[in-house]
């Protein structure tokens, strides 16, 4: 590709063009029709990726195995994080079986989590279905697969992982929800914060 | 009849066609970004081997001086723009630097001493190793020489990294630079490193394969925070053995086990959960180190050098401040960088190059990073000391090459090729030697293998050690994070050349790969997951061992193109290295000394890693063994078809068994997972490993698909905690690692100071679990991380800290 114009005029003129950003890891998360629990459709990328923090997840409402405990893990990380991201961190829980989990059977399985409402004041928690092909590209774009196409297609043996990260400066990070809680606290705020004292709990003293 | 492979290739179909249905017409947001294109790694651009390898810059100290006055508060270590003196930054620096922690008594030491004495006090216990210029010298083991500080900013940069890229790349750097500065270390030389972090991001740096304190030793959650520093003090010391019967002892009986000597180290980014992100930026480098008997092995020209004039460092003894002579040393556009032909250690023919792979954007000229599923991060542009496919002129003669594997998830095979069968291979394919001579296919090509075309180099050391005798070569398997050592004599190579003729040479890497899982046996067929079953070849024996050949690539990816210029020098003037040659012994681990067994295995669990069915948990010890003691350690991989490059920080370790099930490779069972495959046939391998090999030393042990690697390693000196983990970085990140934390239980001068004595924690079931916290006496308020030799994370903070109560609501930053 040759460099547009500017660039080229930038290089005659012996001064170094500034880089251009580039290709975010966020930008590779699929930017597919969703519909959440309260029936609002929209493109996952073009809500979500928008200079927020975000915590995502994968579940199906009738999973016996391990999304009990992740979502209950999820609940209680809200009310942790919820002092400290407020309104700009967001939850996200995609449903893998989209075709069963409509958006009328993942508003009562928020029901249990208190996910029901929108007006809670802080993190907002979004369970999204949509078409099959969508929701298996977006899970896909945000690292939610097995190598082993067995493992992958076997939505039992799905991963317990929270991806979290930060849209805004775009760092990113995977754990498994069974870690310890102030473990899991410690590495979102870490990863997806915005500020010193909202990634490390301690005030930035000037200085080195 | 349905055959495996069909089932699989089924399904991958399904689930690819489902992706490319669900896509969407462009949006503002679909700028097409680059991914990794596994057609493209062997794909060379037009502008291949037009640029010259670059050696990155050796940093000058900021000041040499002697413990006491780089202690003064007035003193300015780092420069006189940075008024912190010693010690003072935010993260501070190793205790060690001040204080003797109590188990150093063992040693002779007294912990009770001032901070002025203590550090004579253990100049005087740690023992003294022989000159290599004069046998009439002794060196203390510990502070010798003065004291080296440096200081190093990590911050951001711009750096091209390909030619057809419109603009530089954003990348991070050590000190601005990609890949970090070169550092030289004497053994015997302390040296203090200020990292200042001015990234987005907390770093923590590791010394890797070296021998360091806890605090500096780059522990996941020992950060240097955004716009804070930390000292990291390198001591540079070896280990101490216990030998009352040596004339050298000391009055303790101990005596410096000379065969830890360090040589080629590199120190990278080991921050929690962001490791493999910031090291693909940028966040790596070479840190050197040079040993007496290195350097007897350089002066006496054994290893390729300029003899005792590449055993010189112009300012071990004091910093240099006249100005002239400064600006004599100082490159011209780098200040506080030699200049290449003043640098310490001068050698020009010591080539390190660190070999990497990175997919990047051409449009923006950055770097896309991706997970990848955290299966491990794969790029299509090979970059050899941050140059993509450079060139190398050479003199005809022996040059020492050595080779970092400082990719996040890539395993090189690299050879040597003369331009003529590179150019074969290149346009005709190599026929991997299990092809069917019959077939009329490969005979209509023209078969012949790597082994036969490629040239022979000496191996002399792995990891950070030099081996203990040089050994012949004709490729080299190199996985994440480990070394080869290697001597090339392109006199052997190209002895017809005359005045003013060149020959060429081309450093291919063979080993099909194509994603994170590992090097698979055919790179083109999707289909079958099945990955190479071990990361060297095996020759059947009557006990069950089939003959297995690591498969290469038919067509070579050339990653560099050596010229060779002129003549062959006189042998007499070249280093006289040759196969056998005698470089480092080390003593093996006797059975005796081995006072404990642990199991861990290396699995993939609920789409993550595990280590013993567990996540790491950066507050538990998950083994503590014995200070001065050894252990044998069983590596286990557990299934799924995955390579995992199994790095234990704090010392090297030694292979004593590689075992596998070549059954297990087999086993597709669609009710039992295959992180949970049994290995319950396992045979012997380590016989066809050659003995140097074996005992190594390494740091980094590549564990195949079903293999159990029992490795043997000491713990000394340093009471922990540090890590041990998987360094395909991805799968780091995803905390495949456990702590191990070196703990004083047991006192060698019997009947001493030591009064709570306790005995080895040895786990019953052979797994840890973590529960493993001998030395602590309540779970619960003395962790690992915490203990009194120990530091949080965040000084003066605790955890629960970062709760509410400290942070009120942001208000909503306008962006």
């Amino acid at each position: 590709m040759p460099p547009p114009l500017l660039v080229r005029r930038a290089f005659l003129r012996g001064v170094a063009p500034t880089p251009p950003a580039g290709p975010r890891i966020c930008d590779r998360y699929a930017d597919v029709p969703v519909i959440d629990q309260f029936g609002d459709r929209f493109r996952f990328r073009r809500r979500f990726v928008d200079g927020r923090a975000l915590v995502v997840n994968t579940i199906y409402t009738v999973c016996r195995g391990t999304c009990p405990t992740t979502v209950a893990t999820m609940n209680s990380l809200r009310d942790r994080l919820t002092p400290i991201f407020g309104g700009r961190m967001t939850f996200v829980s995609v449903s893998l079986d989209p075709r069963n989990d409509t958006p009328a059977v993942l508003l009562n399985y928020a029901r249990i989590y208190g996910a029901h409402r929108r007006d809670r004041n802080g993190i907002e928690w979004h369970f999204l279905t949509g078409r099959g092909p969508d929701i298996d590209a977006l899970r896909r774009s945000l690292n939610f697969f097995d190598l082993d196409p067995r493992v992958d297609s076997d939505i039992s043996q799905h991963g317990t992982l929270l991806l979290f990260g930060n849209t805004r400066n775009d760092r990113w990070a995977a754990l498994p929800a069974e870690l310890r809680e102030p473990l899991l606290v410690e590495a979102i705020c870490r990863v997806a914060g915005f500020t010193f004292e909202q990634k490390y709990g301690i005030a930035d003293e000037a200085g080195f | 009849m349905v055959n495996r492979r069909d089932v699989l290739k089924s399904v991958t179909t399904v689930a690819v066609g489902g992706t490319v249905s669900a896509q969407e017409p462009l949006g503002p947001f679909d700028r097409p970004t680059a991914r990794f294109d596994k057609a493209l790694q062997s794909r060379l651009p037009s502008w291949a081997f037009t640029q010259c390898l670059k050696f990155p810059l050796v940093p000058r100290p900021t000041a040499v001086d002697s413990h006491d006055s780089l202690n003064d508060s007035d003193r300015r270590p780092f420069g006189s723009l940075d008024p912190i003196p010693m010690g003072q930054s935010f993260h501070g620096i190793a205790r060690e630097w001040g204080e003797t922690p109590e188990h150093w008594r063992e040693f002779g030491c007294d912990p009770n001493f001032p901070e002025a004495e203590t550090w004579k006090d253990k100049c005087e216990h740690f023992g003294q190793i022989d000159s290599h210029s004069d046998v009439t010298k002794k060196i203390h083991n510990w502070g010798h020489f003065p004291i080296k500080c440096y200081k190093i900013p990590i911050r951001e940069t711009e750096v091209t990294l390909r030619r057809d890229a419109v603009y530089p790349a954003r990348m991070y750097g050590y000190a601005g630079m990609v890949p970090g500065p070169t550092f030289k270390f004497r053994l015997g030389q302390p040296v203090v490193v200020r990292y200042e972090n001015h990234l987005e991001t907390e770093v923590s740096v590791h010394l890797h394969g070296g021998h360091s304190p806890s605090h500096s030793d780059g522990f996941p959650s020992f950060y240097v925070l955004q716009g804070k520093a930390r000292d990291y003090f390198y001591p540079n010391i070896l280990p101490l053995k216990y030998q009352p019967q040596d004339p050298n002892a000391n009055e303790a009986g101990y005596v410096v086990d000379l065969g830890e000597s360090q040589s080629t180290m590199w120190y990278h980014d080991h921050g929690m959960d962001a490791t493999a992100y910031n090291v693909s930026k940028g966040l790596a480098g070479f840190a050197l180190c040079f040993g007496e008997r290195e350097l007897g092995l350089i002066a006496q020209k054994i290893l390729p050098g300029l003899g005792p004039e590449s055993c010189n460092d112009p300012e071990q003894d004091c910093l240099e401040t006249d100005p002239a002579k400064v600006s004599e040393l100082e490159d011209p556009e780098h200040p506080g960088f030699y200049r290449r032909d003043k640098e310490p250690y001068r050698n020009p023919y010591d080539i390190p190059i660190v070999l990497q792979d990175k997919v990047i954007d051409l449009a923006t000229g950055q770097i896309a990073y991706d997970g990848t599923g955290h299966n491990g991060y794969l790029g299509d542009t090979f970059l050899l000391n941050g140059v993509a496919w450079p060139f190398l002129d050479v003199e005809n003669r022996k040059y020492r090459f050595r080779f970092l594997n400082g990719s996040n998830a890539r395993i090189y095979r690299l050879r040597l090729l003369p331009e003529q069968e590179y150019h074969r291979a290149r346009d005709q394919g190599i026929d991997a030697p299990g092809a069917d001579p019959e077939d009329a296919e490969v005979a209509a090509r023209r078969p012949h293998r790597y082994d036969e075309t490629s040239s022979p180099f000496l191996r002399i050391g792995k990891d950070s050690w030099l081996w203990a005798k040089a050994s012949q070569r004709r490729s080299v398997l190199l996985a994440m994070a480990n070394r080869a050592d290697l001597v090339v004599d392109f006199k052997r190579l190209a002895p017809d050349l005359k005045a003013g003729e060149t020959a060429v040479f081309y450093l291919v890497n063979t080993m099909p790969q194509a994603d994170g899982r590992g090097p698979k046996l055919k790179l083109d067929d999707a289909g079958d997951p099945r990955v190479l079953p071990l990361p060297f070849n095996t020759i059947a024996t009557p006990d069950g061992v089939p003959t297995t050949t690591v498969a290469e690539l038919k067509r070579p990816i050339a990653l560099m193109k050596i010229v060779v210029h002129g003549p062959p020098i006189d042998p007499s003037d070249d280093a006289c290295v040759e196969d056998g040659t005698e470089l480092n012994p080390h003593d093996a681990i006797e059975d005796h000394e081995v006072e404990v067994v642990r199991e861990f295995i290396f699995e993939r669990g609920k789409g993550a890693w595990q280590i013993n069915g567990r996540f790491y948990d950066p507050t538990i010890a998950n083994a503590t063994p014995s200070l001065g003691s050894a252990e044998e350690w069983i590596l286990r991989n557990g299934g799924g078809g995955w390579w995992h490059p199994i790095h234990i920080h704090l010392e090297s370790h030694q292979l004593i068994s590689y075992q596998k099930d070549f059954g297990a490779d087999e086993i597709i069972d669609p009710e039992e997972p295959p992180a949970r495959t049994q290995l319950t046939n396992l045979v012997q391998l380590v016989d066809q490993i050659e003995p140097i090999e074996q005992r190594g030393l390494h740091d980094t042990q590549v564990l195949g698909p079903n293999t159990v690697a029992r490795i043997r390693m000491r713990f000394r000196t340093w009471n922990g905690p540090f890590v041990f983990h998987c360094h395909n970085l991805e799968h780091e990140d995803m905390r495949m690692m456990f702590n191990f934390e070196p703990v004083h239980r047991i006192g060698r001068n019997s009947g001493g100071w030591h009064d709570n004595r306790k005995p080895a924690n040895i786990a019953p079931d052979a797994r840890t679990h973590g529960n493993d916290v001998t030395l602590q006496d309540s779970t619960e308020v003395q962790r690992i991380g915490e203990l009194p030799w120990e530091y949080p994370a965040v000084p003066a903070t605790r955890l629960e800290d970062a709760g509410e109560e400290l942070i009120r609501p942001r208000p909503e930053p306008t962006h």
